[in-house]
């Protein structure tokens, strides 16, 4: 039977032992989830194409940096990613002002107005999380798309939602273990 | 679960979002690598979340390039340590370092040979010394025992004369001593000789040696001259030739850093030409256009075409500059709730001229009007500065 996670157990192994076509076939496996984050984060093309690189370059290079102990390779992958294009993009909005996509007016950001989601593991768990993010309350959900894709640091939520500090911190941790309860809820198992 | 633990519990969320202090980071992270499986079931929850997260972002395909730059980026052969220039540079230097190293070698054995040469001429001077108070005693002995001679001779003649009779048996054994004594200094005198012809012929190897030294620190000194004489014209080519390479490498980097950034503006002019490509074939194509409300916006205006297909694109002229810590903002106004949606920050360029794509949605399908607001940097989720120009169907 087909175990993705010891797949990428594997390849990892491989890619310690500096053989390409191992993190080949990780890229071909993740590329497109880690660039559709990068660009949704970026939402540069060539910035977003460079930062995959640079991603995939970084796992080639420090291997060792991974460990199970820090969740799917996938997961670890997209930390990396996220945090490499929230630096190129407070880099960039010192230099200029950038193209974001929609936020959503008083609510923030309007799922239903983003383009069709297309998971490359599995469209229902994608339907389910878009879901499970409806479910939260407008504030908390709004302060967590805003924390996790704009990258925006606490006095800067606070700032930008008129809240103070505390109150944005509850929203997150709240919105966060609301996202993964109603996630779990649905039935959904998450293969990440 | 220890005191630790719970002070950290309801922080693991904004842990594996990665917005606490570097050093809160840090030491979280310090305290999960200790194997606190509480801690870890509750970072693992809180990363699953955010990882499904990254599902919302719309699903996007990165170019084949990025993976055979990838590929050859990892597969290009790894450069050499020390480069052929690095090497040639270091000859001269490790050469003048061989020389000084011989030198002090030299120097330093040539100051042991002096000192056994003092030591070897103090010895010889007191074995001369010795060899002379040595003599003088035995000559002294000797006169002494030749004098004892005579008399005992003369004492001998007058006692012969009164009692003729052979010489005594004190005599005979007296004289027999010192005999026996001169013939011991004698062999004294005989070895001092001996030695005194050893250390003179030690102390002239030593001469010999020490020329020897003087003469190969001389010749090794000339070689050290001879060796930083070279190496001066070659450091002085390898550094123009080091500034060459460095200007030649800073040409090439500007012109690669040009040429990318050409690249980028001639993909983001193509991929902004395929989405009018788009926009312009869609079906329900409308346009609206904007002029200022305010005499702050001057002449500005604009023109959005936009369809739920094809996204809206909007290009605004004679933008007045804002200041850095401000931008301009695009709102959307439509019949359904929330009325106003943001459309996106404009990118403004040095002529006034303003950009903006925004993707297909459905929203584009209800929209009535449009509005430009300027915002803080980074933009508003709600509109809260001027609102400059303004446009309805």
């Amino acid at each position: 039977m087909f175990n993705p996670d010891q797949d990428d157990s594997l390849l990892l192994a491989q890619v310690e032992q500096r053989q390409p076509d191992a993190l080949l076939a990780l890229y071909r496996k993740y590329s497109v989830r880690i660039f559709s984050l990068l660009y949704r984060i970026v939402n540069d093309r060539p910035a977003a194409e460079e930062l995959l690189q640079d991603t995939f370059q970084r796992l080639w290079q420090r291997p060792h940096m991974y460990s199970s102990d820090k969740g799917p390779l996938l997961s670890w992958l997209l930390t990396v990613a996220r945090n490499i294009a929230l630096d190129y993009k407070r880099k960039e909005s010192r230099r200029a002002a950038h193209l974001v996509l929609p936020l959503g007016g008083d609510t923030g950001f309007d799922l239903d107005n983003l383009p069709a989601l297309e998971s490359t593991v599995d469209p229902e768990v994608s339907r389910a999380i878009r879901q499970a993010m409806e479910s939260l309350p407008p504030a908390q959900k709004i302060t967590l798309e805003l924390a996790y894709f704009e990258g925006l640091t606490h006095p800067e939520l606070a700032e930008r939602t008129g809240e103070t500090l505390g109150t944005v911190k509850t929203r997150i941790r709240l919105g966060i273990r609301k996202l993964r309860e109603a996630l779990l809820n649905q039935g959904k198992v998450l293969r990440l | 679960m220890n005191s630790a633990c719970s002070q950290l519990q309801d922080d693991w969320e904004l842990y594996a979002l990665g917005s606490l202090p570097d050093e809160v980071q840090k030491s979280m992270s310090s305290h999960l690598e200790s194997g606190c499986t509480e801690c870890q079931r509750r970072y693992y929850d809180a990363q699953m979340a955010l990882t499904a997260m990254s599902h919302l972002a719309p699903r996007q395909r990165p170019s084949a390039n990025v993976e055979r730059r990838l590929m050859q980026s990892i597969t290009a052969a790894p450069a050499p340590s020390l480069s052929a220039w690095s090497f040639w540079k270091l000859v001269p230097w490790a050469a003048a370092f061989a020389c000084l190293v011989m030198a002090l070698w030299l120097v330093h054995d040539r100051k042991r040979l002096q000192a056994e040469l003092a030591e070897s001429a103090r010895n010889s001077q007191l074995a001369e010394q010795n060899q002379k108070a040595l003599r003088d005693e035995l000559e002294s002995k000797l006169e002494a025992a030749q004098q004892s001679l005579k008399d005992n001779s003369t004492t001998a003649v007058v006692s012969r004369s009164a009692t003729p009779a052979s010489p005594t048996g004190d005599e005979a054994k007296n004289e027999a001593q010192l005999r026996s004594q001169l013939a011991q200094a004698l062999q004294q005198a005989k070895l001092a000789e001996a030695d005194k012809a050893a250390m003179q012929r030690q102390f002239e190897q030593l001469q010999a040696e020490l020329t020897a030294a003087t003469n190969r620190s001389a010749s090794l000194e000339n070689e050290l001259r001879l060796a930083q004489q070279p190496s001066k014209p070659i450091e002085d080519k390898d550094k123009k030739q080091a500034r060459a390479n460095s200007d030649q490498n800073a040409i090439l980097a500007a012109e690669l850093a040009k040429s990318q950034a050409e690249v980028r503006r001639l993909s983001m002019a193509a991929n902004n030409g395929d989405r009018i490509e788009r926009l312009l074939k869609s079906a329900s194509l409308q346009q609206i256009s904007l002029r200022s409300v305010i005499p702050q916006a001057g002449h500005a205006t604009a023109r959005a075409l936009y369809s739920p297909q094809g996204g809206l694109l909007l290009v605004a002229n004679s933008l007045p500059k804002l200041p850095e810590q401000k931008c301009y903002q695009l709102w959307l106004i439509r019949k359904g709730s929330p009325a106003i949606l943001s459309g996106g920050l404009i990118t403004l360029q040095d002529d006034g001229e303003g950009i903006l794509f925004a993707p297909p949605s459905d929203t584009l399908a209800q929209l009535t009007a449009l509005a430009i607001t300027d915002e803080p940097a980074g933009g508003s989720v709600s509109s809260r500065g001027r609102k400059l120009l303004f446009g309805a169907q």
